[in-house]
């Protein structure tokens, strides 16, 4: 096979990219990061190459440098004209220049100018970010290709220069450099378990020491590299979840806080649930049905609808909408939530499949916000998508206009999501996301989204302290069980308190979290990077808010400056700025100096468009087994007699290496890797059976006992229809149903306590109606009241 | 006579184009490569045409690949009468100053200079 056939070259030429290295440190919520990109010039004239990547949205970057022979070259910010200004003199004089432009928060533009021809040149990023955070779970991601984007053949062109062209980079199905990691995860006595759903990995601990507060694990890939086509992946599970916090610096003239909410479960919020639950609520599906959805990720978001469907509170309203180039809707406007309206929608959602091209978000979108929700009803949108689209501007725009009565909530699926959108639209929109890797279960995710979504949010935190207090996020809200980071700049000479207050409203009372505040001792730099990052973000959707407008261009000046001087204070890029590094050579202006464009490819992302659906499901069984690695087991992995030890000096952790997880019987192994991996073979695992369970709730309240359950417990329905004959009670009821819910509420209880935060939602439809029938009906077998004559009976699964 | 000759930044002035769109219309081809090799070469008043043909088909909303190839339609820009045709530059938000082509062509240094000097009086403005 030729080179060119084997992705060496891009068209007729080399690829200069040869690899990107990325060294990590996580602390906690908190990661700093590096990544090196890696050039090389093999042709024999100099080249300008030009490399458009990905990072994650929230990334401070705070730091661009390039090596060239002994040389380093340190980037400044400059804004992004200037900077562009001063990369292209330097070309014009031979000099050696190097550009990296933000040109959305999660791509970025470098530009390695003037690569003489056998010259070596070493780009290192830096940034700092908090990681998404949920209960006792960090989940750090780091993404390696960007998704082609969809940007409409109406979009109208704002800037000169076409959006296609600014974001979307040429691809390639193969391309020759891939990407090595080194992770470091401080605290390792701290830490339950560690993995990654998205790649095979080695986690180790230096020299096979014990775990302990102050050491470290290290994670690397299994293989020396990895192909550079879906995010990176890394999920922490904590011993405990991470308790609300407040620390401060003193950073040169300034003073920095950071105020971590984390704990903000279970009864916390308790009382706004109370108050609110009966609000009526029109729930809206958005389902994207682009071809960049297909393969296994399309059936897993339809059987989250119809789970959810079935769950929804009886005084809703829902409808059912479906997008790709086009769009459709089940019902021209929202129904009421009933009997017939369900069995009108569920046949609906099974003949959903991703054949509608394009991923064209904005038209669905667009036709919910024309209209107010149902009267009486606030309405939550559930946007399932890759969100692989170039508009999201345009699309922020949208979601803004529908504030105050539209909450939008989004589940971003695939190998390479756009996360910005998902996580930017949720933010705008008031509303949570979730991030769905392949191997991963969209179901759960979804789930867990629906308990936020019956809760209450609390808005308008704020951080109460005297005046001259510059608050990032400027009006955060919190979502139960998420954890929320706001970041505040004051005085150099500001008197801090002992304890913080924090304070927000939700829809009916007011919210107050007293917390106290110590000092940071080291890392104090990354505060202020932080704190500026939220700020430039807050900025940048404040000028986007009004774009358009003609107050917008007076107001425009005044924000981009105001972003512009942030960015280079605290040496933070924005969409303003750019980092350019210039290097000077003896050689400059000797002679007319030709340099050839390189544009490099990046690769197309894994199954993208459904183009490689099949060696996907190969590669998820075969080859890329999740990895788990458990440091200690939780109370309900351990069996009574056997004590299991704690792998803490392994080097490797594999499927094959957690081998105590398969002495488990089916039925107790929590749907990890090893689940998800044999769910795609379509054995049975847990997580199935919660899904199953979940989706054979009746819309009325309770559960019905199907064919798969009989074949999952392993309890006939004739012998369950016996059972509910023996049953007496002092009330005319639905025996059977009884019966049978009753049985599912037990199941659930006993073999899912660990993911009730997935499940306890979705059933309290059933739980409430389960527990008005006992009341009112009294039911017993054999004398014995159901309730315990279930418990006693103890029911095991096959 | 001699033809004029631009500098990059000169064209950008004369435009109203940032040097880094002037430098991407260059590499897609939508406009020549300027005079002499590599990056330092001179642009001349056919780049400033072609330019200001894409500016004014931009203001008829139409996207850049209709105008390249509106352009690729039309080879000779040099056939568009110069009489009666007036060029905008602007200068600070709602504010823009219209010039003759024909007196431009004739006075182009000084109108540089005029449209500089009325920028910068602009910007010293806003930033005060």
């Amino acid at each position: 096979m030729s080179d060119a056939l084997c992705g060496m070259f891009a068209g007729d030429h080399p690829i200069p990219l040869t690899g990107v290295e990325m060294q990590a440190q996580i602390i906690g919520r908190g990661a700093r990061v590096k990544v090196i990109q890696n050039f090389l010039n093999v042709e024999d004239k100099a080249i300008e190459a030009i490399y458009k990547f990905p990072l994650p949205e929230g990334a401070a970057i705070c730091g661009f440098r390039a090596l060239i022979d002994d040389r380093i070259v340190i980037g400044e910010i400059e804004d992004r004209e200037t900077a562009f200004a001063l990369y292209d003199k330097a070309l014009t004089k031979g000099d050696g220049a190097y550009l990296l432009d933000e040109e959305r928060p999660n791509i970025f533009t470098l530009s390695v100018g003037n690569l003489p021809p056998g010259k070596k040149a070493a780009i290192e990023l830096e940034y700092a970010t908090l990681i998404e955070t949920n209960g006792r779970e960090t989940r750090f991601f780091l993404p390696t290709t960007i998704s082609p984007r969809y940007v409409p053949v109406d979009m109208p062109e704002g800037n000169d220069i076409p959006l296609d062209e600014i974001i979307n980079p040429p691809f390639q199905l193969q391309v020759p450099y891939g990407l090595s990691i080194s992770i470091t995860v401080h605290g390792s006595d701290q830490i339950e378990s560690i993995q990654s759903p998205s790649h095979p990995v080695n986690i180790a601990f230096p020299h096979g020491e014990a775990p302990s507060l102050d050491r470290n694990i290290v994670v690397t890939f299994a293989g020396e590299k990895a192909e550079m086509d879906r995010d990176f992946i890394l999920t922490v599970l904590y011993r405990q979840a991470f308790s609300n916090r407040a620390c401060w610096c003193r950073y040169q003239d300034e003073t920095f806080l950071q105020v971590d909410l984390c704990d903000n479960t279970e009864d916390k919020l308790k009382n706004v649930d109370e108050t609110t639950k009966t609000e009526p609520r029109e729930i809206v599906f958005v389902l994207d049905c682009s071809g960049s959805m297909g393969g296994s990720s399309i059936g897993q978001a339809k059987k989250a609808i119809d789970i959810l469907l079935k769950a929804l509170p009886q005084d809703s309203f829902f409808n059912i909408y479906r997008f790709g180039s086009t769009f459709e809707k089940r019902f021209p406007e929202s129904v009421p939530y009933n009997e017939a309206n369900i069995k009108a929608a569920l046949p609906y959602i099974a003949a959903i499949d991703a054949d509608l091209g394009g991923t064209g978000l904005f038209k669905p979108l667009k036709d919910l916000y024309k209209s107010q929700p149902v009267k009486g009803c606030k309405r939550h949108i559930i946007l399932i998508t890759d969100g692989e689209i170039g508009n999201e501007d345009q699309v922020m725009k949208l979601i803004k206009k529908g504030l105050g009565h539209t909450v939008l909530h989004t589940v971003g699926i695939g190998y390479g999501s756009n996360e910005y959108l998902i996580r930017q639209a949720a933010r705008t929109a008031g509303g949570t996301c979730e991030f769905v890797a392949p191997g991963e279960r969209i179901e759960l995710k979804v789930l867990r989204m629906f308990e936020k979504i019956v809760s209450c949010a609390v808005y308008n935190l704020q951080v109460n302290l005297d005046k001259d207090i510059d608050q990032a996020p400027e009006h955060p809200f919190l979502l139960r069980g998420e954890a929320l980071t706001i970041l505040l700049k004051t005085r150099v000479d500001a008197i801090l308190p002992e304890k913080l207050t924090v304070s927000g409203t939700s829809d009916k009372s007011d919210h107050c979290w007293n917390i106290p505040l110590t000092e940071i001792s080291g890392k104090e730099e990354l505060l202020p990077v932080l704190w500026a990052r939220e700020r430039i973000r807050d900025l940048e959707e404040s000028a986007d808010t009004d774009r358009g407008s003609r107050q917008f261009e007076r107001k425009e000046g005044q924000l981009t400056k105001e972003i512009i001087a942030i960015s280079k204070k605290y040496g933070v890029i924005s969409r303003e700025t750019s980092y350019v590094a210039i290097e000077k050579r003896p050689s400059a202006g000797a002679e007319d100096h030709e340099i050839v464009l390189r544009k490099v490819p990046v690769m197309l992302t894994k199954g993208w468009g459904g183009l490689v659906k099949e060696s996907v499901q190969q590669y998820s069984v075969i080859q890329s087994p999740a990895v788990s690695y458990s440091l200690s087991r939780p109370a309900y992995f351990r069996r009574d007699k056997q004590a299991l030890p704690i792998p803490f000096d392994h080097t490797t952790s594999t499927c094959d290496s957690d081998d105590s997880d398969m002495e488990m019987p089916s039925f107790l192994r929590r749907g990890s890797l090893r689940s998800s991996a044999s769910s795609i073979s379509g054995t049975p695992a847990d997580e199935d059976m919660l899904t199953h369970i979940l989706s054979c709730q009746w819309s009325q309240g309770g559960f019905i006992w199907t064919k798969e359950l009989e074949e999952m417990i392993g309890l006939t329905r004739e012998y369950l229809r016996a059972m509910a004959d023996k049953m007496i009670v002092t009330k005319d009821c639905d025996k059977y149903l009884l019966l049978s819910t009753m049985l599912i509420m037990e199941i659930l209880e006993r073999k899912f306590a660990h993911e009730k935060s997935s499940w306890l939602a979705i059933i309290e439809k059933s739980h409430v109606w389960l527990h008005a029938e006992l009341r009112r009906c009294q039911p017993s077998i054999d004398g014995v009241d159901l309730e315990s004559w279930i418990r006693e009976r103890h029911y095991e699964v096959k | 006579m001699e033809a004029k000759k631009y500098t990059i930044e000169e064209l950008c002035e004369l435009t109203g184009f940032s040097r880094r769109t002037i430098r991407y219309y260059v590499q897609s081809g939508i406009i020549d490569a300027p005079a002499g090799r590599g990056r330092g070469g001179f642009y001349f008043d056919s780049h400033v045409d072609k330019l200001r043909q894409i500016r004014s088909f931009q203001e008829q909303g139409l996207t850049l690949q209709t105008i390249q190839s509106r352009l690729a339609e039309d080879k000779t820009p040099e056939t568009i009468s110069r009489q009666g045709v007036w060029v905008r530059y602007d200068v600070a938000p709602g504010v823009e100053i219209h010039i003759n082509r024909e007196r431009e062509t004739a006075d182009g240094r000084r109108i540089v200079e005029l449209i500089r000097t009325a920028r910068a009086i602009m910007k010293e403005e806003e930033s005060s």
